[in-house]
């Protein structure tokens, strides 16, 4: 015969004092915001490093056999690369080059770093769709287009010049430059803002670059053809182990490049630190809600075991507060992290968003980190003596 | 000393110290006595002269004794942990306090004293609700039943303690003054019950108190000095 459950006390200490319970919850609910936050921004800002890749119109890129970070790809010769051209599968090859300059941002007069695309506007890299490139405004001399992703300010200044159908004016390096539209690119670490401009135009104002010389070659593949197969067939034909040129897909490129970033930079060690301290701090503000909570309600507990309750079953009650109490704030913690993430995006650009794997595994060790306060907290119950009550 | 076999309670030179090296420490001196079903026993002294640390030891909730201590049938000197838990479940308390659950209702908190009780699980929601419900009607709280304690006074406080302690019916009922924080009435109405159990029940009941206006209820007066029976 099934017994009937018994009376839900984790459930009724906590909602007979909603003020108390409200807290405790806002104060967990606080800290998993904070290990959602952090986790989040770590996984935008290296998705954004590899976001520039998703936008090339290829699917195999061909680079320095030296190459470790976009930025600073080093040259290679197109010669080499428009070989590649002859293999069979390949529908063409478009020249890539990538330059850092310094660009006047007007009209608050500061300089800042500029990542430039430059491109063959007759065979652009580039998807055009993706990016929203206007192809034909590339092409005029001393013009480039800015990435509407970009700091907002930055871009504020320019939609605006735009707008009143002008182009902006500034300078890069010590020449003028006009930015005539606006496209979709991206930031990324190595630079604040992103330009996108012809080949003759990165020459003009990069002398010391040539036509011969570019950084990659994007390999756009006919329909029906395999990756894999046209990447064997560049890597062992035209580009064996030992060549100054290999060749990858835009996955293995992309992880390369995030791999550089999380083993290079501290950004990894700094955002995990961030997220151990969000799980100590939810874990010590737990600790201290259950600690006062049982030494307040201990009389309550000696009664329970003086009635003939096991102490396991009084410890039950308090672990099951704190799962109740972690369970209430997660959702919360949820929303509000979709709030922030949303703040953060329209404020940085940045592609920040929630992930199931991450919600997941967040609440599994929030979980976990309850289950550890709640076992500190309850060792004043093992202690607890019945006979205390008389 | 007159030992009935059947004597819910049987004492026999029971000594208790909480630290039995040091000399002149015992707070229990060979005590001997015995407990019959059906009767009623106040336990009076003395603070200080031991009656409350014997109901802790005779109710399971304190360990340490040297002697004989049976308690409905069992040896508990040499009791585990877990035959102590499974004896509590068998005795009713009473504390001084109540030590009713806040969060609880007037019903809600004798339920829990019988929840232990898996027999009463089996029998479900309806019978446990309904043997409260006719405990508080007993005890002049049927319309108390939804209060939590806090809304409750305190001889109705009281009182839904007494119900939860005889809810199962036990076979001893352990009372550390019941009616000292009650008014006349209350106490009358208390006490009262707890005699009328022993008779209906079968049950032996052992109260320690200061309260005088209930001694007269007792089958047995027993009376504690410096740890032993004078």
């Amino acid at each position: 015969m099934s017994l009937t459950p018994r009376l839900p006390l984790a459930l009724r200490q906590l909602t007979d004092a909603p003020v108390k319970t409200a807290a405790a919850a806002a104060g967990i609910c606080f800290s998993t915001v904070l290990v959602f936050f952090q986790l989040g921004l770590l996984n935008a800002i290296y998705q954004s490093q590899s976001r520039p890749y998703s936008l090339l119109d290829g699917e195999i890129v061909l680079v320095s056999d030296r190459f470790s970070r976009l930025s600073q790809s080093p040259e290679i010769a197109l010669s080499d690369v428009m070989r590649a051209q002859g293999v069979e599968g390949v529908a063409r090859v478009s020249p890539l080059s990538i330059q850092l300059g310094i660009l006047l941002i007007l009209p608050q007069g500061f300089t800042t770093n500029a990542q430039i695309y430059s491109i063959d506007p007759s065979n652009s890299a580039l998807s055009i769709e993706k990016t929203k490139l206007n192809i034909s405004s590339l092409t005029p001399y001393e013009r480039a287009s800015m990435d509407d992703m970009s700091r907002p300010s930055y871009v504020s200044n320019v939609q605006k010049k735009l707008n009143n159908y002008s182009d902006y004016r500034t300078n890069l390096g010590n020449k003028r430059l006009f930015i005539n539209s606006i496209s979709s690119i991206g930031s990324t670490f190595a630079a604040d803002l992103s330009l996108v401009m012809s080949q003759d135009n990165l020459i003009h104002y990069f002398p010391g670059r040539s036509y011969s010389k570019i950084n990659l070659g994007i390999v756009k593949l006919k329909p029906g053809y395999s990756v894999q197969k046209v990447l064997a067939t560049l890597n062992s034909k035209l580009y064996p182990v030992g060549y100054n040129i290999k060749a990858m897909s835009i996955p293995e490129i992309s992880d390369k490049e995030m791999s550089f970033w999380q083993k290079n930079t501290s950004l990894t060690f700094i955002f995990g630190i961030g997220v151990i301290v969000g799980f100590v701090v939810s874990g010590i503000i737990l600790y201290q809600i259950l600690y006062s909570d049982v030494i307040s309600h201990l009389p309550e507990y000696a009664t329970l075991l003086a009635l003939g309750y096991p102490n396991i079953y009084v410890i039950k009650v308090v672990f099951v507060q704190a799962f109740l109490l972690t369970a209430i704030s997660f959702p919360f913690s949820f929303a509000i992290t979709l709030g922030l993430y949303g703040l953060m995006a329209s404020a940085t650009n940045l592609v920040i968003y929630m992930t199931l794997e991450r919600c997941i595994s967040v609440l599994f060790l929030s979980l976990l980190t309850s289950s550890f306060s709640c076992f500190l907290a309850t060792n004043q119950l093992r202690k607890v003596d019945p006979s205390s009550l008389y | 000393m007159l030992m009935n076999a059947a004597s819910p309670v049987i004492v026999n030179n029971l000594t208790f110290s909480y630290a039995y090296d040091q000399p002149d420490s015992n707070v229990l001196n060979s005590i001997s006595l015995s407990v019959s079903s059906g009767e009623l026993i106040i336990l009076t002294g003395a603070s200080g002269s031991g009656k409350t640390t014997l109901l802790t030891l005779i109710g399971g909730l304190k360990t340490g004794a040297k002697g004989c201590l049976e308690v409905l049938g069992k040896n508990i000197i040499s009791a585990s942990p877990n035959e102590l838990l499974l004896l509590r479940r068998q005795v009713g308390f009473i504390f001084q306090s109540h030590n009713l659950l806040p969060y609880l209702t007037a019903l809600e908190n004798i339920r829990v004293g019988l929840e232990i009780h898996d027999s009463w699980r089996q029998m479900g929601l309806l019978a446990m609700e309904n043997k409260c419900t006719e405990l508080l009607e007993l005890l002049k709280l049927g319309s108390r039943t939804l209060f939590k304690p806090k809304d409750l006074s305190v001889g109705q406080k009281q009182r839904v303690s007494i119900a939860r302690a005889i809810a199962n019916k036990p076979k001893l009922i352990l009372a550390d003054e019941p009616t000292a924080s009650l008014d006349k009435d209350s106490a009358q109405i208390a006490i009262t019950l707890l005699r009328d159990l022993t008779k209906v029940n079968d049950c032996a009941v052992i109260v320690v108190t200061h309260d005088n206006k209930i001694l007269d209820y007792a089958d047995r007066i027993i009376n504690l000095e410096n740890g032993s029976i004078t």
